[in-house]
């Protein structure tokens, strides 16, 4: 266990080196998390009471389109340049390659996340500061629960012929139950709601990100294998 | 008898099939009472319903016989995944045609974002990635596995999918108004046992369109390799 989850740490560290050095994604991400919340704002132009209503939906679409160019480009650059088969080549267990490209995934969303919220609350002139630590508890069970089946099936995407347009229509209708969980769980924060108000979505939040991680840590070797 | 049913190639289970399609639809649309409220439209539900617990049955048999194929490897399970989702996709679409037909007489509206239209929703879109995925990557010799993959993560989705859209609309009460369809309880004994019938008939249907299914991609697999053996003799005489 302890060796399993060491090899998911150098291949995390490996991940974050080369992010680090090229900064590709978090920019891309974060530029495009940005364009989201723009063009929102002209979709539905609307005054202060109704823009309250709908940012919670806003929030998680610009992350989750966040989080699948995330976990899209953690396999595709290795894939283009043939890593990937090095990768394989390691003597380490599969399931650790997975663990270690997840946890690289929810670090840069939530990277992303950090830099975003703050607009935000610039843009949309909201309040989050009383509510930032039961935030925190949902975005980082959301954001786990929706990378793990996002980095499964970006593995599966791509090595399609269509990887680009595959991703999204594989994840999100198995994703959307965590989506409208989020949802739901960010606009009863927002509204300064309790946890008891919110058992239930907060019970199928943390049911469904260790089902979906574990299951996805399992399956992630029959994708892999050639 | 026989020889007509010999001629269409029914096969025995197939003309079973067909006489009681037949019986259910004269019980559903002639021989249940008219239902007092709704009036005739009401009965589409024999049809709608029956083929909703198609839908959800047939995608977990895809996600049953995916954990299969992932342990055994044997071509046969994936056929009976890929069979299972191509039926169950037919019967998830009779159900999103026939759930409007439904609704806008008696909801007033086509469509409303009720928990069980929600829930149908997003299986059909499950069965939909599936259904492309096995387009899109029929080229590629993993492909079984991944349809497995996402045929098991299907599976393993569909309580929390439920759980999801009952709560979701559990938050608006304004909308529980259209989520009370009349049908449940107070349902007449005829309606009852029309239901009952249309029910065993379309199951019985299900498995026969299975059955059909995997013969045809039986029959493919055969073609393909016969395809390959007579290629490997003369080579170039099946042309490209």
């Amino acid at each position: 266990m302890r060796s399993f989850l060491a090899q998911s740490w150098q291949i995390y560290r490996k991940d974050m080196v080369v992010e680090y050095r090229t900064r590709e994604r978090v920019v891309t991400m974060f530029v495009f998390s940005l364009i989201v919340v723009i063009i929102f704002n002209f979709a539905f132009n609307a005054g202060a009471d109704v823009i309250q209503r709908v940012v919670p939906g806003m929030i998680w679409v610009a992350f989750a389109f966040a989080g699948m160019l995330s976990a899209s480009r953690s396999f595709s650059p290795e894939k283009d340049r043939g890593t990937f088969e090095g990768l394989l080549l390691a003597p380490v267990d599969r399931g650790s390659i997975f663990l270690g490209k997840l946890m690289g995934n929810v670090t840069l969303i939530g990277l992303v996340q950090l830099a975003v919220l703050p607009l935000f609350v610039l843009f949309f002139n909201m309040t989050i500061l009383p509510y930032l630590s039961k935030l925190l508890v949902i975005f980082f069970l959301g954001t786990v629960g929706f990378s793990s089946v996002a980095t499964l099936f970006a593995a599966v995407a791509v090595n399609t012929r269509m990887r680009d347009v595959m991703l999204p229509v594989l994840l999100l209708p198995v994703a959307s139950p965590v989506l409208i969980a989020l949802v739901e769980t960010t606009r009863g924060t927002l509204e300064g709601g309790d946890w008891q108000d919110m058992t239930n979505w907060i019970r199928l939040l943390s049911v469904f990100t260790v089902v979906f991680l574990v299951a996805s840590v399992l399956l992630f070797e029959y994708i892999v294998e050639e | 008898m026989a020889g007509f049913a010999a001629r269409l190639r029914i096969t025995p289970f197939g003309l079973i099939c067909l006489i009681g399609l037949v019986a259910s639809l004269y019980l559903s649309l002639i021989w249940a009472p008219r239902e007092r409220v709704m009036g005739d439209v009401q009965r589409i539900m024999y049809f709608h319903v029956a083929s909703a617990w198609l839908a959800e049955f047939a995608f977990v048999l895809v996600g049953v016989s995916s954990v299969i194929y992932l342990w055994l490897r044997e071509r046969r399970w994936d056929i009976v995944a890929y069979s299972a989702a191509e039926v169950g996709f037919v019967f998830c679409c009779f159900v999103m045609i026939t759930g409007p037909i439904w609704g806008k007489p008696v909801w007033g509206t086509w469509w409303t974002w009720d928990p069980r239209l929600t829930f149908s929703m997003i299986l059909w879109l499950i069965y939909v990635a599936y259904l492309m995925l096995r387009v899109y990557g029929d080229d590629m010799p993993q492909v079984k596995t991944f349809l497995a993959v996402l045929g098991i993560l299907g599976t393993i989705d569909i309580p929390f999918i439920h759980f999801a859209t009952m709560w979701w609309r559990g938050l608006h009460p304004d909308s529980l108004v259209m989520t009370e369809e009349g049908l449940g309880a107070g349902m007449e004994v005829d309606m009852r046992i029309a239901l009952g019938v249309s029910a065993v008939v379309f199951t019985l249907f299900f498995f026969y369109l299975m059955q059909r299914r995997m013969a045809l991609e039986r029959l493919r697999d055969e073609t393909e390799s016969l395809r390959e053996r007579l290629e490997h003799r003369h080579p170039g005489s099946l042309g490209a």
